[in-house]
């Protein structure tokens, strides 16, 4: 394996997982549309890789190709999720208080799937746990928008998943 | 009861997320298939317009007037639309992901506003021009072959006409559905 193709296996490795979580949150947890996406993602990070000039990190440079990756493909396939959004709603309404934990991450997907794209982005991110400037130059608005942003989506959130 | 914190460690400890080496040898095939394929188009695309703009030039040998209008503006419509398509397909691959979303939604949005201009416009005129180089054909194609292969040529382009509209409509509506989401996303 040549040297590009070292460093990408390298790149792949580290941020398969944070990728891959992305792409679930944006397909309301379907799999194989998430394969899919995470691997666009990939395909762009390996076209990309000589033009990257280290400005801000490996991490930020990943999200934000896959994020605008999702936004780019997922209007392809509006029916499918549309779709997926009531079978995800059907699997939450079926237990009233989700103590499985599996149960939980279908009753998250499908309240974040009930987000706007931009917001569905800002709050996948928080849930990595990435540092708000970081989040705030990946959607490209200001850090003190973004702040009150995410507190509401927050509220948003955690209110959809407790049924309030 | 679920805080914010709940759901974050939740989210982070998913499984079905690491990364496989069957997965990235899948990846880097796929990777190396892109490549390919893009060359390959390029290359078929352009041998098209190659071999039609050589048979226009072979067949301007033909003193007659109205076979050559007609077969030109069939010919010329193709390549002009084949071009723009061309164009338009290098614009989208240029469009840069590195940049930050808000960005990327505006040169997004900016590509498919542009797009309108040629399904509105060029697209419906290229069919024109192309039906009219071909309405212009038919007295000498029916002069020249049998009625049998005249009506089968006739009944061809008809077909082929209808199905390649279809086809054209099918990815306007994709694509203005992308512009009219584009334009409502927040």
């Amino acid at each position: 394996m040549g040297t590009k193709e070292t460093t990408y296996q390298k790149i792949y490795e580290e941020n398969y997982p944070k990728v891959m979580r992305l792409c679930l949150g944006y397909t309301a947890g379907n799999e194989s549309l998430a394969k899919d996406l995470a691997q666009d993602t990939f395909v762009k990070v390996w076209q990309n890789l000589d033009d990257f000039r280290n400005e801000s990190g490996f991490g930020t440079w990943i999200y934000r190709i896959c994020v605008n990756t999702c936004l780019a493909e997922l209007r392809k396939e509006r029916k499918k999720n549309r779709k997926l959004q009531i079978d995800g709603l059907q699997v939450s309404d079926a237990s009233e208080n989700p103590s499985d934990k599996e149960d939980m991450l279908n009753l998250l997907y499908t309240c974040i799937n009930k987000l706007s794209s931009t917001n569905k982005a800002i709050i996948l991110l928080e849930l990595e746990g990435l540092p708000q400037l970081e989040i705030s130059e990946i959607i490209g608005i200001k850090h003190e928008a973004l702040r009150t942003r995410i507190h509401r989506i927050k509220q948003q959130l955690t209110k959809c998943v407790n049924h309030e | 009861m679920n805080n914010f914190e709940d759901l974050q460690n939740k989210w982070q400890n998913q499984s079905r997320v690491s990364a496989t080496e069957d997965g990235f040898q899948s990846l880097l095939k796929s990777v190396r298939s892109i490549e390919r394929k893009q060359k390959t188009g390029n290359i078929v695309l352009m041998l098209t317009i190659v071999i039609l703009v050589s048979f226009l030039v072979y067949v301007s040998g033909y003193k007659n007037v109205t076979f050559l209008q007609g077969i030109g503006l069939m010919i010329g419509s193709l390549v002009a639309r084949i071009a723009i398509e061309l164009y338009s397909l290098k614009k989208l691959r240029r469009i840069d992901f590195n940049k930050n979303t808000s960005t990327f939604k505006e040169d997004l949005t900016k590509y498919y506003s542009l797009r309108k201009y040629t399904h509105y416009l060029i697209t419906p005129l290229a069919i024109g021009v192309y039906t009219v180089g071909f309405i212009i054909l038919l007295p000498l194609l029916k002069a020249s072959l049998s009625s049998g292969f005249y009506l089968y040529i006739l009944f061809s382009a008809v077909v082929f006409l209808l199905v390649f509209c279809v086809f054209i409509y099918k990815q306007i509506k994709i694509e203005l559905n992308k512009l009219k989401e584009l334009d409502t996303m927040d």
